[in-house]
């Protein structure tokens, strides 16, 4: 096998597996897909921006950034021990939307 | 609002590097075209009977392929033995190209596309290879990429046509 291919997959292999949930209910409301949220969670050019903790004292983080098809979200996140929980996902708000703009130009 | 603990942003690192790979899995590109444009593929698609899917991804292979090295070369980051994966990539899926080149009619469309994108993605290997020779250290990396490259011009040799490998017969006085 070749080297750097051996590296790759020693790399990989090391690699933690994060679960994700989804609330799906809010995703419906919103008409957002799980794969949008993954197209968004991919994307290099998302941002994240920071949330105050849950309910539950869990960390959050809101990213924004655009699915394949051009469509700008924000996606919710929760960090639980165990997963991420997406609670929350619909097209960007206007702030966000500001946000976004604002980070990526610089 | 509290930023995150380093260990929720590596979290949310390892997530997103997970869901990048889903999507390259899944394997599918959306856009949105207007109407214009939806009306001529339909029409082209119709006419040459192959799917507005099919169409589109045969235009856009040499394209990716092309910008792919270019931006490469721009960012001076095809050094590394990862980089060189890449040539390693596209020489893999040339020889696939070949094997199916060799199933299909001869003269049939298919058959001309495929040796097309053959021959592409054999110079493109070509070029990454020796792009990666040019600036790497690396020995074994160095010693991989000259095998490769005569391996290439042993496939290009085969594919010149073996009439314009013959020497031409001296006319008669």
């Amino acid at each position: 096998m070749f080297v750097a291919d051996l590296r790759s997959v020693l790399q990989n292999t090391t690699m933690a597996i994060e679960e994700l949930s989804f609330n799906k209910e809010n995703l419906s409301k919103n008409s957002v897909t799980t794969q949008e949220v993954e197209q968004v969670m991919a994307s290099a050019t998302a941002i994240d921006c920071e949330m105050t903790p849950s309910d539950r004292g869990n960390d959050r983080v809101m990213l924004v950034g655009f699915t394949l098809v051009g469509r700008l979200l924000e996606v919710g996140i929760e960090f639980f021990a165990n997963r991420l929980h997406v609670f929350h996902a619909s097209g960007a708000t206007k702030n966000y939307r500001k946000r976004f703009e604002e980070r990526v130009r610089t | 609002m509290t930023p995150l603990s380093p260990q929720n942003k590596e979290r949310l690192e390892t997530a997103r590097n997970e869901a990048r790979k889903r999507v390259i899995a899944r394997g599918i590109v959306q856009f949105r075209a207007d109407k214009e444009m939806m009306d001529q593929l339909l029409q082209i698609s119709d006419y040459q009977k192959v799917p507005v899917g099919t169409l589109v991804r045969q235009w856009l292979a040499p394209i990716v392929t092309q910008q792919f090295i270019n931006i490469q070369i721009e960012r001076q980051a095809i050094l590394t033995p990862h980089e060189a994966t890449k040539a390693e990539q596209l020489f893999t899926q040339a020889l696939r190209c070949k094997e199916m080149i060799s199933k299909l009619p001869s003269m049939s469309n298919e058959r001309i596309r495929a040796e097309s994108d053959y021959s592409m993605l054999l110079q493109n290997a070509n070029a990454l290879f020796v792009h990666t020779s040019e600036n790497s250290r690396d020995s074994v990396l160095l010693k991989h990429i000259r095998l490769r490259l005569d391996q290439i011009a042993l496939l290009c040799n085969e594919e010149t046509p073996a009439v314009l490998n013959k020497k031409p017969k001296k006319k008669a006085v």
